[in-house]
């Protein structure tokens, strides 16, 4: 069995992402066992899902917990059980039971210590899972922020600025649009009305005089960059007041935004 | 772990995000992906003592029944059902969404590791751990040899490895 072959074929990958028939992977946790190198291949693999999963990490609703707790058998302490003693051996008896009740002492003694010991253990996991949660979002931000970084520096973004029409002389918000990505981020919104709850405003790219749409966007998301639509070409943006989730040609009569590229 | 109501809310406490954020992934509706996770926890804690750690990682041991129980979810009746649409493919969906769909900004961030894969391989994490197809299934039904599968499989781990670092 060449173990660096076997490695390179991919089975170990298939058998994680749950590609094999149960006798194909029956055959792999055999292999497993028997050969560090794989079981430490697999170990690397395991860690590169729970990353994958991790990324995917989603808060169920607060109620689910007491909800599957109440349907769980949970281990009680044990209890004691009382067994008849014969009548002879007393003796024996009496010398065992001075025994048992330093060895009960001393049991006591340690189980207190364990109980201690398991307690920190059970409150280090959990630090240590709210660690790890942290530690993924900080990363999550990192990321955003070294894409607009980059995005930023790439000689093919531009900022256009966009300047409030008649209808709000005051608002403005500004476009990084890179040409070759074709990424549309939409920033620095600044007293644009608050729009009905059945409104939302959409952004355009005005490409030889025809408007192509390029998203729509919520105000609340106003303080940070929001990734729109691609747009591979334009001379302008726009943005308009449109009914919500956007309509196929702009509303000219509500047109907040402009501004040429 | 032992098997006690601490010892419980150490295994929710830290795993049920991850296990809801695949479950979701998979079943797409949070009312049928809490049911799934539910029933998880439920059978995790059931059978905690036939995980064998020489086999691998505690998490993998849970994920795979969690996986399992939401692509049985995603083929029952009920599903089907309830569910208005049959398009599963999230992934090949996204960057490629409807008329004017908001797009969220996570989608710039770790979550959308995935989509910084190559389509080929971006398709077979898709359908083998999202959907539950086997290897064979995956050869068969979209033409590609057997041993293609595989080390695209591998080539698509390592660079997801990579996206990671």
């Amino acid at each position: 069995m060449n173990i660096k072959e076997y490695i390179a074929s991919g089975i170990l990958e298939t058998y994680l992402l749950g590609g094999l028939t149960a006798a194909e992977a029956g055959e792999v946790e055999a292999y497993v066992k028997q050969y560090p190198e794989i079981r430490i291949e697999l170990d690397k693999l395991e860690g590169d899902l729970e990353n994958i999963a991790l990324s995917y990490a989603k808060i169920p609703s607060p109620t689910l917990k007491a909800k599957i707790a109440s349907q769980l058998d949970f281990a009680e302490e044990k209890e004691v059980k009382v067994i008849p003693i014969p009548s002879f051996y007393r003796q024996a008896i009496a010398a065992s039971v001075a025994l048992a009740i330093v060895s009960t002492a001393s049991a006591g003694f340690f189980w207190n210590k364990w109980q201690h010991a398991e307690g920190r253990v059970i409150a280090l996991e959990v630090e240590k899972g709210t660690l790890a949660n942290n530690i993924n979002l900080t990363k999550q931000e990192l990321d955003k922020t070294n894409n607009y970084l980059s995005l930023i520096q790439d000689t093919s973004s531009v900022l256009v600025t966009l300047k409030g029409s008649a209808l709000s002389p005051n608002s403005a918000a500004k476009v990084l649009w890179n040409k070759y990505s074709k990424q549309v981020y939409l920033g620095g919104l600044a007293s644009l009305p608050t729009p009905a709850a059945d409104q939302q405003y959409q952004l355009w790219a005005i490409v030889d005089g025809q408007p192509v749409d390029a998203g729509v966007f919520d105000m609340e998301n106003a303080h940070v960059l929001q990734q729109l639509k691609t747009i591979g070409k334009a001379q302008a943006f726009a943005v308009t007041l449109e009914k919500k989730g956007g309509s196929p040609t702009p509303t000219l009569a509500a047109l907040y935004l402009i501004g040429n590229v | 772990m032992s098997k006690d109501k601490r010892g419980f809310d150490v295994l929710y406490n830290n795993y049920s995000t991850s296990l809801y954020g695949v479950i979701n992934m998979i079943v797409k509706k949070e009312e049928f992906a809490e049911e799934v996770l539910q029933d998880t926890f439920i059978k995790v804690w059931k059978k905690i003592d036939d995980y064998d750690a020489s086999k691998g990682r505690f998490f993998t041991w849970m994920l795979n029944i969690a996986r399992n129980m939401a692509i049985d979810k995603l083929r029952s009746k009920e599903f089907k059902s309830g569910s208005k649409t049959d398009d599963i493919s999230t992934f090949v969906d996204i960057g490629d969404t409807g008329y004017s769909e908001k797009h969220n900004m996570d989608h710039i961030g770790v979550r959308d590791v995935l989509q910084k894969l190559p389509e080929e391989h971006r398709f077979l994490i898709q359908k083998m751990y999202f959907e539950g197809y086997s290897q064979s299934e995956i050869a068969e039904e979209f033409n590609i040899p057997l041993g293609t599968v595989k080390t695209r499989v591998r080539s698509a781990m390592s660079k997801l490895r990579e996206l990671f670092q």
